[in-house]
């Protein structure tokens, strides 16, 4: 299971170049440990067989000094792990083993001798690992190291270890294989498997990429129909914030033609408002006047009232005058009487003293005198009836007179008293106009002020639909471009629908 | 000697020797009647001359002529004057034959007008007869 999972990881590791370092790290932990295992193992058998006398004895020192270097190689490559990044560790792990691979050849009978077939271990763990140009250079490193170290054996520089013919060398040969050729048998078993993996991944993507270029056409066809659909909404829209901004143009210009309106009405209203305030004053104006025309109505009902007791009394004392005219003439018709007796006596007289001839002369003289007297007396009683007449016709017609202008005074005060009550109505009158002229003050203060509610109502609709124009505006915009969009969506997903297919 | 009477309508001038006295008489008044002493029988003179010379003045003056046993009143509206000399022209011959009643004796010319003489005497005995007649009617 374990192995199972290690071969995912480096399968993962190998199949995909931008794989973790930690995964790379894993993997180089568990290679390091196998390389390791496999070294420890080696060169412990190295030292048993020694111990048996097998091999020589001085093998026993080189294969514990190669156990320490694996394990210097081991420990630096995990510790590089743990402190330091995959890389590091790696190079440390592939240059370590490479530096592990020369001391074998030394130990191990030199560059003739059956380790320098362990040279391919790196070469072939670089190359594995997917560093394309780590293991050319390890390779020429590694080969460096064995011309060098060929050259050195050569000089006498170097002499190598352990290279006893015989079965000492057969045995270390056979460990030598057995140990790289496990390494690179682990390391191939990982290849191999890592391919395997690869391409049942490789597989899976296609047929995961297959499924998903199926659910990327049936997007497309469906953003196909939605950007139809988008597109068709987006007109809609389009048309819809055109009939929307030009509802919104329209409310805003009913919205001024109702302010100013209301406007007007709230400047009528302040009209009205001045005109009951003037009718008010006029009332109250009215009602002062007519309080003194109703003290000037009393005081003439009450002059008419003297007047007309006054011409009764006129009329009174000229009837009174009248009687005593009569009386005057009564008198006069007496004196007229007597004179005419007088004159009818001095005719009777002169007729007498006619008739006594000479001696009735003188008598005579004096009837006629007397008859002169009479005479006179006549002319007077005459003159004096006729101005008695007249005054008698004065009189009467001053009677008449007063009796005229008593029932002109008694008309007259039935006048002022129904002046009076007329004016009493007319009192009533004012005051139920100044009464109406303040309801109306009250009425028109407070539709001036409903009115100036109403315009600032309606400059605040005003404002929102200048608001609810300039957004239709913006949606208008917005789905412009959202046509735009959906005709572009629609293009493209008829382009990718297309090369899907 | 001769008197001037005036009527409703008209001026008349009469003989002071045809009248015994001058009196004046209220119109309806008590002296006019049958019960005085001698009887008084009263007539207006205007009427009797002139049918329309109908006055309605109160105070009536009344020229007093004696008949026999009875005064006949004849009743004017005034009487003014007393003419003295006057120069009575008596009336034409021809003139006083076709005269109905010989009332009318002369004419006197007073401020430029004629004025007719009357013989009250003949007048008050006219009155008195036609009275007498009345009475014996009835």
């Amino acid at each position: 299971m374990e192995q199972a999972s290690n071969h995912k990881i480096f399968a993962s590791v190998i199949t995909n170049p931008q794989s973790h370092d930690e995964e790379r790290a894993r993997v180089l932990t568990h290679l390091t440990m196998v390389f390791g295992g496999v070294a420890g193992v080696g060169n412990t058998l190295f030292i048993v067989l020694a111990l048996v006398g097998i091999m020589p004895p001085q093998a026993v020192g080189a294969a514990a000094g190669v156990i320490a270097m694996v394990a210097v190689i081991v420990g630096g490559t995990l510790g590089a792990l743990r402190l330091s990044t995959a890389t590091v560790a790696s190079n440390i792990f592939l240059y370590g083993s490479l530096i592990y691979v020369i001391g074998m050849i030394y130990l191990g009978g030199g560059v003739t001798g059956p380790a320098g077939i362990a040279f391919l271990f790196p070469v072939v763990v670089a190359g594995l690992f997917g560093r394309a140009a780590e293991s050319p250079r390890l390779f020429g490193v590694a080969l460096l190291a064995y011309l060098l170290l060929a050259v050195a054996e050569t000089v006498g520089v170097v002499q190598p270890q352990n290279d006893v013919p015989g079965l000492p060398r057969t045995v270390a040969f056979v460990i030598f294989f057995a140990s790289v050729g496990g390494l690179l048998t682990y390391v191939a078993s990982l290849w191999s498997t890592s391919t395997t993996r690869f391409l049942e991944q490789t597989r899976a993507q296609s047929e995961e990429l297959y499924e998903t270029n199926q659910r990327l056409i049936e997007k497309n066809i469906q953003q196909v129909e939605l950007g139809s659909e988008l597109s068709a909404a987006a007109t809609e829209l389009l048309r819809a914030s055109h009939e929307q901004a030009s509802g919104a143009s329209e409310q805003a210009s009913a919205v001024s033609q109702v302010s100013t309106t209301i406007e007007e009405l709230g400047s009528t209203a302040r009209q009205i408002a001045i005109a009951a305030e003037q009718v008010a004053e006029a009332a109250r104006q009215t009602l002062e006047n007519l309080s003194e025309g109703q003290e000037a109505v009393d005081k003439s009902i009450q002059a008419m009232d003297r007047i007309r007791s006054r011409m009764q009394d006129v009329s009174a004392r000229v009837l009174n005058l009248g009687e005593r005219s009569q009386q005057i003439g009564e008198i006069i018709d007496l004196i007229n009487d007597l004179s005419d007796e007088t004159h009818l006596l001095a005719l009777n007289a002169a007729i007498e003293a006619a008739g006594a001839g000479e001696h009735g002369r003188r008598f005579a003289v004096v009837a006629a005198e007397v008859k002169s007297l009479a005479n006179r007396a006549l002319v007077a009683a005459k003159e004096v009836k006729g101005v008695i007449a007249e005054i008698q016709q004065a009189t009467n017609a001053a009677v008449l007179a007063a009796e005229e202008g008593g029932k002109e005074v008694a008309a007259g005060v039935e006048l002022a008293h129904s002046a009076g009550q007329v004016m009493d109505v007319i009192v009533m009158a004012a005051e139920r106009t100044a009464q109406s002229s303040a309801e109306i003050n009250l009425a028109t203060a407070q539709q001036q002020s409903a009115s100036e509610q109403v315009v600032e109502t309606m400059r605040e609709i005003a404002d929102v639909a200048r608001r609810t124009a300039a957004g239709a505006r913006q949606v208008q915009d917005a789905a412009q471009r959202l046509t735009a969009i959906a005709n572009r969506l629609h293009g493209l997903s008829q382009d990718g629908a297309g090369r899907a297919a | 000697m001769l008197l001037i009477i005036r009527t409703a309508q008209h001026r008349y001038i009469v003989r002071r020797e045809d009248v015994a006295t001058l009196r004046a008489i209220a119109r309806g008044g008590d002296n006019s009647g049958e019960e005085a002493d001698p009887p008084v029988i009263a007539a207006e003179l205007g009427p009797l001359i002139d049918p329309d010379d109908v006055s309605t003045v109160q105070r009536r003056h009344a020229l007093i002529i004696p008949l026999r046993r009875r005064n006949i009143a004849l009743l004017v509206d005034a009487v003014d004057t007393i003419v003295e000399h006057a120069d009575v022209q008596p009336l034409p011959q021809l003139l006083r034959e076709r005269l109905h009643e010989p009332w009318a004796t002369g004419v006197l010319l007073i401020d430029d007008q004629p004025v007719v003489q009357l013989d009250v005497r003949a007048i008050a005995r006219s009155v008195l007869l036609q009275r007498t007649r009345a009475s014996e009617q009835k």
